[in-house]
């Protein structure tokens, strides 16, 4: 290797890409090759007896009739996976927005109201992020049972009139469900700009005579627009892929996600059919997901 | 700590595999199903025979299939030792009693190791990929024994390891799928039909001119279950319209299919076989059960309820006499596996009369043994009178239709079906 | 909200009253915290307090057991083998995937940082991609490949822990990276400057500098694995390999016994003792390096003077 005496003006050349092979290996082995073979398998062939994939490597060899299949299944003609797809768009933006409505605010108390309980909030704050999912979803499921505490209390305060069945494929249980699974992510860089924001400005502002609101409205909102549309994409991309949710608070054919589809093909003999529709999802989030890495590397470069 | 060494399984599916590319690389055009089966050993089978397209026998009560036992996939040698273990069965959750398998393991000194599957897809998707990791294979479906020996999957017995089956098993039993039972043996017989909770409905289910319209009945909207798994989901919309359960014509199938879509959107059906679970929970009232499961119910009804508010209705034995299904649960051995001897015993064990009562009173599916009879469930206490009838004896087992082998593209098609339903939830 | 429909002295209004005074803007914040916290851990902690429930319902509280369903009941986290095995299948995917992804994701977050070029930041992005690419792409990526091209491995816990490692070594990067942003190139420049080699520069200064972040991402790693649901029960292989997450999705909707919610407590239990030991050495290592001398000196180098 040449010598490379560039920024850092460190001379040795085989030493650093020495401590990035491991780590290359490993996402080589087992994230660049596997998604080799999702794409071999959905543009590859299918077992005539057993219906069971055959995966083609070489690409000279790919056909893509079924994919294209898979493709217009899912935006030309009227179908489940149609269907699901839409409903998936359809509960993401909904539960995106909610953890916004509910995140904002928190982050905006826990970053300028909080003072001397900082800490304490803080670490209130930071617990579900390493508490099971599964865990808190679980939690929810035995709260929103015929019998349980929701309804219960709904009923005794008098909100309802006779226990409702929240598992039983509603909708807005699934959502309520997103919203509460995501929107601690969705705090995250939002906290982490509005606390980042300076307080003299702000001071400034007021004294300018700019009322609580004013300030807010043209000083605060503005800021945290790059943390806003941060905590949009960690919250979004990931919720795009879920189906535990909907399995936990509904499961049901009305409420099934794009991640059920993809889970149930899988399950079922329908292999090359899951590898499409993984092909597919990537693809739609590619842009997001590219848009997103481009922000926070510049961001990255901005403090660097 | 890690997995078990992986033996010859991996070579025979590289072959096969193999042996298509190749083909299609130098230009031969992809032969038949029937024809890669020849080519790969087997001989042909007696009698004539309806094939489906593609060339792939499928049995029927009118065809019964002799498998043909290979060259590279024959039985294991008389008079071999036991293997130490550990014994791995793949089988449903909690498909045989603890009890028992200690038994077993205080017999041969051997442990189990017991992984489970949810549906016949999985277990069939999980043989493909896995076979050798599991040594007994305790729910092969009779859909699916024709596929998995001819695609050498499973290997056949030695009847040496095997003295009770000859001493107990049912002469009648239907063995049309694999003649001689030289691949499969039977473990449990049972008929699908519907459990209802007779404290929670008022109707009787038994004397409805249609039984199966039950799940259509919107009284009963978020409180009926149907089972999961392509087949038997189907199965329902099948029976009810007078079909057979093995139906063939996309166009029925279409029919078939839009019912079962209003059904599930208007009943919001849950598709499970865990059904005794939510019983102390009171989450269904009406369930496409299997006959089996009603002994089972005894142990999870909630406090106050007795295993008298069960009711089962298996529809041929109802005054409508619309059809009903009947299916063996099939014991079979990977090929490959690497205790075979270990799994014979166990299938040996599992016909002892005792070992196989002691079983059928925890798990109540019915053993096909010749000590086993239907006055021994009830005199003895296992089952309550009311229930009796869920008990298959030869003349019952005659009224019942069982899931044939389908040809892989309705097979597809079943499985694409299914989905749809079920939504991927 | 008008005085005859509510009453003029009622608790809403009351209540309503004291939000809406000018002063509370505050105050209608801290509601909104107060109750965010609450909604958030509440169900969570009656989650947890129904592992001490007497009797079998998740829904009904029957009374206070400390042992019933940890230790006593033949359905207990210590008696029933399907609850054992799943914690231990945690606790071993977890410990692995964190002596996997740690070190090597510490070594590449330095390499990158170091050494530029068009390799380091193609390396760079395919890892990024690996942080944002949901969840269950990855997994069935990671499932197809297990179970048609790496099939010599299959499915089962040498998949689980390749996969979730593979998954986790974002982490330590990003951490890594982060805090290298912050120490700057100073240090390790001024120990070359004095003769140190590039090894010794890592080892003796960069490295003690960068023990927060090493211990934040054994924490993290391991609070994250312990929890991974998608991809460790994509590529598990029934029972034996069954990991906690994989129990509770299971078993939720069909009314399990409390045992299920004493396995979940115990998990609980395991990944806040992680995190709050590396949040604790954080704090004590950042009260450390709060001097250059003290790094300086670490070389073994005389310091100026000496």
């Amino acid at each position: 290797m040449r010598s490379k005496l560039g920024r850092g003006g460190y001379r040795l050349q085989l030493f650093w890409p020495a401590f990035a092979a491991p780590a290359t290996v490993w996402l080589l082995a087992f994230f660049v090759v596997p998604f080799f073979v999702i794409m071999a398998i959905a543009f590859g062939g299918l077992d005539p007896v057993f219906l069971t994939p055959d995966p083609r490597y070489d690409p000279l060899d790919w056909q893509f009739g079924s994919f294209a299949n898979v493709l217009s299944h899912l935006f030309v003609r009227e179908s489940i996976y149609q269907q699901a797809f839409l409903r998936t768009l359809a509960y993401v933006t909904l539960a995106s927005i909610g953890c916004l409505l509910i995140g904002y605010p928190v982050a905006y108390f826990m970053a300028r109201h909080a003072g001397r309980f900082k800490t304490a909030f803080l670490v209130a704050f930071i617990a579900p992020f390493w508490m099971s999912y599964m865990m808190r979803m679980f939690a929810w499921v035995n709260l929103l049972q015929e019998e349980g505490y929701v309804n219960r209390i709904l009923v005794n305060i008098g909100l309802l009139q006779s226990p409702r069945l929240w598992l039983q494929g509603k909708p807005s249980t699934v959502v309520f469900g997103l919203i509460y699974g995501y929107v601690p992510f969705m705090i995250l860089p939002l906290y982490a700009m509005l606390d980042r924001i300076d307080r003299s400005t702000l001071e400034a502002a007021r004294d300018l005579g700019a009322g609580q609101i004013q300030t807010f409205r043209r000083i605060t909102l503005p800021l945290s627009r790059q943390a806003i549309f941060a905590g949009c994409m960690i919250v979004t991309l990931p919720m795009f892929g879920d189906y535990y949710t909907q399995t936990l608070l509904a499961s049901t054919r009305g409420t099934s996600m794009f991640g059920n589809l993809i889970v149930s093909s899988l399950e079922s003999s329908l292999v090359n059919t899951g590898a499409s529709l993984v092909l597919v999802m990537i693809a739609l989030l590619m842009i997001p997901m590219v848009f997103y890495l481009r922000s926070a590397a510049r961001a990255r470069e901005l403090v660097a | 700590m890690f997995d078990h060494p992986k033996p010859r399984r991996r070579q025979l599916a590289l072959t096969r595999r193999e042996f298509l590319r190749r083909s299609a690389m130098t230009g031969i055009a992809l032969p038949t199903a029937a024809a890669i089966l020849a080519a790969c050993g087997s001989s042909s089978e007696e009698g004539g025979g309806e094939t489906g397209a593609g060339g792939l026998k499928l049995a029927s009560p009118d065809n019964p299939i002799t498998l043909p036992i290979n060259n590279d996939n024959p039985p294991i040698d008389d008079g071999l030792d036991a293997e130490d273990g550990p014994l791995r069965i793949f089988a449903y959750d909690d498909y045989i009693w603890k009890k028992v398998l200690n038994g077993f393991t205080e017999r041969t000194g051997a442990d189990i190791e017991y992984t489970v599957f949810d549906t016949p897809e999985e277990m069939v998707a999980k043989l493909l990929s896995n076979g050798p990791d599991f040594d007994l294979v305790v729910t092969i479906t009779i859909e699916n024994a024709g596929k998995l020996a001819t695609g050498k999957l499973i290997q056949p017995f030695n009847k040496s390891y095997l003295p009770n089956v000859e001493d107990q098993l049912w002469p009648e039993l239907p063995d049309f799928f694999d003649v001689g039972h030289q691949y499969t043996l039977p473990y449990t017989i049972y008929s699908t039909g519907i459990a209802w909770r007779n404290d929670l409905v008022s109707d009787d289910i038994a004397a409805m001119d249609n039984p199966w319209d039950v799940f259509w009945d919107t009284r009963f909207a978020g409180q009926a279950h149907l089972l999961n798994g392509a087949r038997d989901t189907l199965s329902v919309g099948l029976l009810r319209n007078g079909y057979d359960p093995s139906e063939s014509d996309p166009a029925i199938l279409e029919q078939v299919k839009q019912q079962m879509l209003e059904g599930a959107d208007s009943m919001n059906w849950k598709y499970d076989h865990v059904d005794y679970t939510e019983l102390s929970t009171s989450q269904w009232q009406i369930h496409n059960a299997w006959s089996g499961s009603m002994g089972y119910y005894q142990y999870y009804l909630p406090k106050g309820v007795d295993i008298t508010a069960i009711s089962y209705a298996w529809p041929p034995t109802t005054p409508s006499k619309k059809k009903g299904l009947i299916a063996q649960d099939l014991f079979a051995i990977p090929t490959g596996a690497a205790h075979p001897v270990l799994a014979h015993q166990m299938i040996n064990y599992m016909y002892e009369a005792d070992v196989a009562l002691q079983n059928y009173t925890y798990e109540s599916y019915q053993p096909p043994i010749n000590s086993f009879d239907e006055t021994t469930a009830v005199e003895q206490g296992y089952l309550p009178e009311s229930l009796a009838h869920t008990i298959i004896t030869p003349e019952t087992m005659a009224l019942g239709v069982s899931q044939l082998e389908l040809e892989p593209a309705v097979n597809q098609l079943y499985q694409e079906i299914y989905q749809e339903i079920t939504g991927g939830a | 909200m008008s005085a005859e429909a509510v009453g003029t002295d009622s608790t809403p209004r009351r209540f309503l009253g004291w939000l809406m005074n000018p002063w509370a803007r505050a105050r209608f914040l801290w509601v909104i915290g107060l109750a965010y916290i609450a909604w958030t851990l509440l169900p969570v902690a009656i989650a947890v307090a129904f592992s001490f429930n007497a009797g079998k319902s998740q829904t009904a509280w029957q009374g206070f057991s400390l042992t019933r369903w940890y230790l006593d009941d033949v359905s207990s986290v210590w008696q029933d083998d399907s609850l054992r095995t799943a914690l231990l299948q945690s606790l071993k995917l977890s410990g692995l995937s964190v002596l996997i992804a740690v070190p090597i994701g510490i070594a590449f977050g330095l390499a990158i940082d170091r050494w530029r070029g068009r390799t380091s930041r193609g390396a760079n992005m395919v890892m990024l991609f690996s942080f944002i690419t949901p969840e269950i792409a990855v997994a069935v990526a990671l499932f197809l490949y297990f179970t048609q091209l790496a099939t010599v491995i299959g499915l089962g816990l040498k998949a689980q822990v390749f996969g979730l490692s593979m998954y986790e070594m974002a982490y330590p990067v990003i951490i890594v990276q982060a805090r290298l942003l912050s120490i700057g190139k100073e240090y390790e420049e001024a120990a070359m400057d004095l003769g140190a080699s590039q090894m010794q520069a890592l080892r003796r200064v960069l490295l003690p500098l960068l023990t927060p972040a090493i211990v934040a991402s054994v924490g993290i790693v391991f609070a994250t694995s312990i929890d991974n649901f998608v991809i460790s029960q994509r590529l598990s292989i029934g029972a034996s390999t069954q990991t906690v997450p994989i129990l509770i999705y299971s078993s939720a909707r069909t009314a399990p016994l409390p045992s299920l919610n004493a396995l979940a407590t115990i998990t609980l239990f395991a990944s806040t003792l992680m995190i709050a030991v590396a949040g604790l050495a954080l704090r004590s290592a950042s009260r450390r390096d709060r001097g250059g001398v003290a790094a300086t000196a670490k070389i073994g180098l005389p310091v100026a003077g000496g």
